[in-house]
């Protein structure tokens, strides 16, 4: 019996949120949301998780950047946590971008949920 | 019939050149050199029919194909087309998941036949009728309403469509109001806002009206980002009347 894993979602639309927690409770992970990148930071710093979905462009601190900071973290389990791109516009970029800027994977928006549940799968 | 985007997979590249002649007459595609950059590409887009050799360097066809079905990186159809098999071998290649299967020396006519047949088959349709209602795809995509009810129950999916149709006129209105102080950078955020979550939603058009007004607003450019925000105001009333009369009436019949 595998434990429930916990998921944190950085994304600043509501919507999205909604849609993808009750996606991810189909497979029984727990959600956490989080509306930018800092507030995924702070979260970050007193809880754990197995697997951030990131949406690149949120308001205050983007998911890029974001991500930088996390891999740059002291804590080693916390600074390789796998983290999953959401990304609207990937007209100029590759997976090699989406890998050197510290993504493990990517997704692409609107969200195909059948391939978001099949990615997290595949990292966690 | 739109055009067809179809990728090529295959290690030879004679071959390859092959496909790309026959198949560029009449359709969009792309060619890969392997089952692994096969992979990589269906990651990046959505194709229409992938044409699969099987024995390649790297990664072999089969190995590709279970890897894009496995990790839902398409679910378009795709061929196996293969030198070293007869037809006897059909069921096999059907029976490891591929949906049509080929041979080589291929007959370039019959061959084009084939696909197109293929690709016409496997065209989603764009109209829906339900009970004989027309539902424009344009206007709200219920391709994709049905794909998010996979995941949770119709009402709760409702409420979140008319959730964004009132979220989405309190940001026009207050678009409208930075729009008479000059703050355009506010009204590309909201029109960012907007646009994300109708992509999300399937409500096409709107989703193009908002792309346009957070582009003029980017651009600093007031009287186009004037015009872009009436036709926001268009496409958010056309889909609320839409939504009210065709689809939740549809729904409940």
């Amino acid at each position: 019996m595998s434990e429930v894993k916990k998921i944190l979602v950085g994304e600043d639309s509501s919507i999205i949120i909604k849609l993808t927690r009750n996606v991810l409770s189909f497979e029984n992970y727990a959600m956490t949301a989080a509306k930018n990148g800092e507030q995924v930071l702070e979260i970050l710093k007193d809880e754990d998780f197995d697997l951030i979905l990131m949406d690149i462009s949120m308001p205050v601190l983007d998911g890029v950047s974001c991500t930088q900071k996390i891999r740059a973290l002291k804590d080693e389990k916390k600074s390789k946590i796998p983290i999953i791109a959401i990304s609207g516009n990937i007209q100029n970029m590759t997976m090699d971008d989406f890998k050197n800027a510290g993504f493990n994977d990517f997704l692409q928006k609107p969200l195909d949920y059948d391939k978001l549940l099949a990615t997290i799968k595949r990292l966690i | 019939m739109k055009n067809k985007n179809v990728l090529i997979v295959d290690d030879n590249d004679l071959n390859r050149r092959l496909f790309e002649n026959l198949i560029g007459r009449l359709w969009e595609f792309e060619s890969a050199k392997n089952g692994l950059e096969a992979t990589e590409r269906a990651h990046f887009k959505p194709f229409d029919l992938i044409l699969m050799d099987i024995q390649m360097p790297v990664m072999d066809g089969v190995t590709a194909m279970k890897k894009i079905r496995s990790e839902k990186l398409a679910t378009c159809p795709i061929v196996a087309i293969t030198a070293y098999a007869d037809e006897s071998d059909r069921s096999y290649f059907l029976k490891e998941g591929f949906d049509y299967f080929m041979t080589k020396p291929i007959r370039p006519k019959e061959f084009l036949n084939e696909l197109g047949q293929i690709l016409k088959e496997n065209e989603i349709s764009t109209e829906i009728s339900i009970n004989s209602i027309k539902l424009d795809k344009q206007i709200f995509d219920f391709e994709v309403f049905n794909s998010l009810c996979k995941y949770q129950d119709r009402k709760s999916i409702l409420g979140i469509y008319r959730e964004f149709i009132e979220e989405a006129a309190g940001l026009l209105d207050e678009s409208k109001q930075d729009l008479l102080i000059d703050k355009l950078t506010g009204i590309a955020e909201k029109c960012h806002t907007i646009k994300g979550n109708s992509g999300t939603l399937g409500i096409n058009n709107l989703y193009e009206a908002s792309k346009k007004a957070e582009g003029s607003a980017k651009n600093g450019e007031w009287m186009r980002t004037e015009l872009a925000l009436e036709d926001v105001g268009k496409e958010l009333t056309n889909f609320k009347m839409y939504f009210e009369e065709v689809v939740l009436k549809s729904i409940y019949e």
